[in-house]
């Protein structure tokens, strides 16, 4: 085949007939298959074990057999013996394609061959199979990585392009090397003179041999390993930042932005959190404005913060990843303390404050996770929406009030009740009268009553003349009292018709014992001989339970003088 | 059972794929083949648009922007964008794009470059709307007969797309040899080396990414070649072959990998430092015209450039640190540089005090760097570094000339072979006691025989 690819007018070589070239196949096909693996599985999968079991099997077999299995790397075939034990055109599948366009053209393994080289020389392969070069290593350079003493790799420089210009590549000695292509002629014969200033030393020191010390040898060998590399991100990324004040040669954000994503990955893939907390602090504390912003935003994206604000975390390492926070981070961290997990470090009074610092200027983000919160969340984000903007907090206080689960009521009108009484904060109270729990009820009532709530009244009255018979000797005392402190006049009067209804038939029917209860407590709360003179007779002649209760606050009334608390 | 090896086996390719995934996105193969798509039928859209349109005509206000747009936003991803078309199949960045339906858009992009005998394109920067125009005529204009790409290329470069490089058609070819010549001596390596040094200043004058990889390979053989013999002498033997400006680069790279295996570094390690020294002077920024940046700078300048490179490798961090930190001293008040820079560091001002410039004499004599140089500890240089480099070196390095007590001058030609001739390297005769020079080669052993009785500064007669 010729002008395009091909063997380059070669003949095609035979398929594997001979008994060797079959078993040849059999382990370059577990080879591939074991180092395909990890495109579909976790390397930890069953099935990945049993490609390697069996790439194990045949490789050992092979070798015992034969000592050696020299394998020759065409564009599409892989030749044991001078016969094909692997062909594969899909350019993408093909590990034949591959090990030839990094420039391998013979890989050899030989006997001695452990099973550790034989497993990373499949590391290799999976590596090569899975994602995206980016022209950092090849094949062939992460092999001589790996070192594998018994799997020897002859290589050229790769394939060998058509190319209409090219010029010597290599040179005779005593022949000046000559330009292979364009590019580098460009330069070839360029000026040259790097201005390198030269030390001046004036001082000679010793020139003796002397052996490094282990420690010396110890600290570079550290300093070279991959432990060292996330404490080297964070000093690159001191360098780079800068270079954003370089005036010389200025890097825009854009320019780090993509290596600051990388560094994030491979600090979480690392675990290694800490450092990911430090170079947030950096940018944090060494920028400002956009640049800060951005490059914040892009250092903790929310598989950072959900790593940084895990359960477990150190709670002064929360608080500095909040410090790092931008208002770009609500939506995030309002997802986050909504998830499982995070919730327990993203709680109480710190949560309240960091949504309070990122929410401003974003109430409406803030609401609008309002109608979906539960739980303590509700209270969060209230708690700070009211901080921001309280007739918005009130405003969403009602809503919840209205129509949220049980649960979220309570907190809403928790929230209410420390918020500064006004006009609004009333009017979300009195929605939660309506509500089915008895305790948003009552603790709604009870800031009412207090801040004496015009607005609440026909539901109070509402509440005892429609529902006595449903309400709980609490509830109707709590309504009573309310009554009493929010229109005294109309209280007395309704409290006299309760426990002294006109006419002999109502005198002598039954009277709602909510009812009574509610007077006798709302009467203990107004001051006045009339009402003394009504919460007596009460004591006298009021149903059993609210006899008693009557005489109780009559006794303390008289005791206290006027009235006093029910 | 449980078999613990395969087990073992199973978390060192766990290990290696988490380190891979962490170069890469999860998802960026998928991104890399919807948007890759999108690019190539821009592209397409352009070139028949062209055939029937001027390239003012508004029509191509909208298919111009995608095609910025989508193209931006691979370099993002991937850092240079490859765009190889072979045959009917179209890859970016080594991921196959595929069309829904047919294969038309493939095989028309394919078509298009190879009436410029091109196979593939390389964007290596944003283009601006009018570079897209630009480049859009340019293609869309009649192939030159006889030099139909270099003539394209040219092109592109007079209207300021330098950022846009042509590949040749892809052919793989088995030539005979291949299999057989693979091993190469060091000089041959070194010497082309050369040339993979001059695409990457060239790269970074013309604001493209170097290559990496190139430098690795070349990198990874001249190791290998350490193992076995003594590589700088070797070097220094083989500059008369290479342009100036690879002279001073390769130097250090050699004598920084000289340095790293004597401080104990690993196989692995020492490439790193070899591609970071191979690059470090990257920033000078060449194009024909020579360094386009004064020294002061050119630690900085090229780092936009280098940060284009995607993907997550620590050599490439430690590579970046080592450009930036490279001259810095050890008692630097910013800091310790990294390690790669404090060894780069001393190679670099080694051969730069003993080499010779544009019609001056080196500044240093050999053994007066290294004696000066020596003075440096805990001051310029890493106390244990530098004298990883006077082991290496030796009080008399390669190239310094000595007169011997007999009347004989040699100069020296091996970097220290063992403790015990520290003092006594191999040297080539250079003059014999009578003063004639020898015919052919000769070495003399100082460790055999022979007395130093003097450097020799300054040229022999």
């Amino acid at each position: 085949m010729d002008g395009g690819e091909g063997t380059g007018g070669r003949s095609t070589p035979p398929m594997a007939t001979s008994p060797a070239a079959h078993e040849a196949a059999e382990v370059v096909r577990a080879l591939v298959k074991a180092g395909r693996s990890v495109i579909l599985y976790d390397a930890s999968n069953e099935a990945v074990r049993d490609f390697l079991v069996e790439v194990r099997q045949r490789m050992e077999a092979f070798l015992a057999a034969h000592s050696e299995l020299a394998l020759v790397i065409h564009p599409w075939e892989i030749l044991y013996a001078g016969e094909v034990v692997y062909l594969e055109r899909d350019r993408e599948r093909s590990l034949a394609l591959r090990l030839y366009r990094d420039g391998v053209r013979r890989l050899t393994f030989s006997a001695g061959l452990q099973w550790d080289e034989l497993s990373r020389f499949i590391s290799v392969l999976g590596v090569m199979f899975k994602g995206i070069r980016h022209q950092e290593e090849d094949f062939v350079t992460l092999l001589w990585k790996a070192d594998l003493a018994h799997v020897k790799v002859e290589a050229v420089a790769g394939f060998r392009p058509e190319d209409e210009a090219a010029g010597a590549r290599y040179a005779e000695p005593g022949q000046k090397l000559a330009p292979a292509n364009e590019t580098q002629a460009a330069i070839f014969d360029a000026p040259y003179e790097f201005d390198h200033p030269v030390p001046e030393y004036r001082e000679r020191g010793q020139v003796t041999w002397r052996p490094l010390p282990a420690a010396a040898v110890a600290r570079l060998a550290a300093e070279e390993s991959e432990e060292d590399t996330p404490r080297q991100c964070l000093v690159l990324v001191r360098e780079l930042i800068a270079g954003l004040k370089d005036r010389e040669d200025r890097l825009e954000v854009a320019d780090l932005l993509p290596l600051v994503r990388e560094i994030r990955d491979y600090l979480l893939a690392s675990n290694r959190t800490d450092v990911l907390l430090d170079m947030a602090w950096m940018l944090r504390s060494r920028l400002e404005g956009e640049a800060r912003r951005d490059l914040l935003l892009a250092c903790l994206d929310e598989r950072a913060l959900s790593g940084l604000l895990r359960e477990g975390e150190d709670e002064s390492a929360v608080r500095k990843a909040a410090a790092c926070l931008m208002p770009e981070h609500l939506e995030v961290v309002l997802r986050l303390a909504e998830g499982k997990g995070a919730a327990s470090v993203l709680q109480g009074s710190g949560l309240t404050t960091l949504v309070e610092t990122l929410g401003r200027g974003q109430e409406a983000m803030l609401r609008a996770h309002l109608s979906r919160a539960s739980g303590p969340l509700t209270s969060v984000l209230l708690a700070a929406l009211a901080r921001l903007s309280p007739d918005e907090a009130a405003a969403a206080a009602g809503d919840l009030l209205a129509s949220a689960p049980v649960e979220v009521q309570g907190h809403a009108v928790a929230v209410l009740k420390s918020m500064a009484y006004g006009p609004r904060v009333g009017r979300a109270l009195v929605q939660a009268l309506s509500s089915a729990s008895e305790e948003v009820r009552l603790q709604a009532l009870q800031v009412l009553a207090k801040n004496r709530e015009r607005r609440a009244l026909p539901n109070v009255m509402e509440r005892l003349r429609g529902a006595a018979a449903a309400l709980s000797p609490k509830e109707a005392s709590a309504l009573g009292i309310s009554l009493a402190m929010i229109d005294p006049q109309q209280a007395l009067e309704s409290f006299a018709a309760w426990l002294k209804p006109a006419g002999l038939l109502q005198r002598v029917g039954s009277r709602p014992i909510a009812l009574q209860l509610a007077a006798v407590s709302g009467l203990a709360r107004l001051p006045g001989a009339a009402a003394e003179e009504l919460l007596a007779w009460a004591a006298e002649h009021a149903g059993d339970e609210a006899r008693e209760r009557a005489q109780t606050l009559l006794a303390r009334r008289r005791e206290g003088g006027e009235a006093s608390g029910g | 059972m449980v078999d613990v090896a395969i087990s073992s086996a199973q978390e060192v390719l766990a290990s290696a794929v988490l380190r891979a995934q962490a170069e890469d996105d999860r998802e960026l193969t998928k991104r890399v083949r919807e948007i890759g798509a999108g690019l190539v039928i821009s592209l397409n859209g352009l070139f028949r648009m062209a055939r029937t349109h001027a390239l003012s005509n508004t029509a191509f206000d909208t298919p111009v922007h995608e095609m910025r747009a989508r193209l931006q936003v691979l370099l993002d991803l991937l850092g240079p964008v490859h765009v190889m078309c072979v045959e009917d199949q179209i890859y970016v960045n080594e991921v196959r794009i595929r069309f829904e339906g047919t294969v038309e858009q493939g095989i028309a992009l394919g078509e298009e470059l190879r009436r410029h005998n091109t196979g593939g394109l390389t964007f290596n920067d944003s283009l601006e709307d009018q570079e897209v125009r630009e480049l859009v005529r340019l293609f869309a204009a009649p192939a030159d007969a006889l030099n139909p790409r270099l003539s394209l290329a040219e092109a592109l470069a007079t209207v300021g797309l330098r950022s846009v490089e042509l590949h040749p058609i892809q052919q793989f070819k088995l030539s005979s040899d291949e299999t057989a010549q693979v091993v190469k001596e060091f000089r041959e390596t070194y010497v082309s080396s050369a040339g993979h040094l001059a695409e990457a200043f060239a790269s970074v004058g013309h604001g493209r990414l170097p290559n990496p990889l190139l430098a690795r390979r070349a990198v990874t053989q001249f190791i290998d070649a350490a193992a076995a013999e003594d590589i700088l002498p070797l070097a220094l033997a083989a500059e008369g072959d290479i342009p100036p400006f690879a002279q001073h680069t390769l130097a250090v790279t050699v004598l920084s990998l000289l340095i790293g295996r004597q401080a104990g570094l690993s196989k692995a390690s020492l490439a790193d430092l070899g591609v970071a020294a191979m690059l470090h002077d990257v920033g000078f920024c060449m194009t024909e015209k020579g360094a386009t940046v004064p020294f002061a700078r050119h630690t900085r300048a090229g780092l936009k450039v280098l940060l284009r490179q995607r993907g997550f490798y620590q050599a490439k961090v430690r590579r970046l640190l080592a450009i930036l930190e490279h001259h810095r001293p050890c008692n630097d008040p910013l800091g310790v540089p990294s390690l790669y820079a404090r060894i780069i560091h001393l190679a670099d001002d080694y051969d730069t005090m003993t080499r010779a410039k544009q019609g001056h004499a080196a500044p240093y004599a050999p053994p007066d760097a290294v004696a000066c140089m020596a003075a440096q500890g805990f001051k310029a240089y890493d106390a244990d570094l530098l004298q990883a480099m006077i082991n290496v070196l030796g009080p008399y390095p390669p190239g310094t000339v000595l007169r011997l007590h007999d009347g004989r001058v040699v100069v020296s030609a091996s970097t220290v072979r063992s403790p015990e001739t520290f003092r006594t390297p191999l040297c080539r005769l250079l003059r014999r006691a009578d003063g004639r020079r020898p015919s052919g080669d000769e070495m003399v052993d100082l460790a055999r025989e022979g007395q130093v009785a003097a450097i020799v500064r300054g040229p022999v007669a």
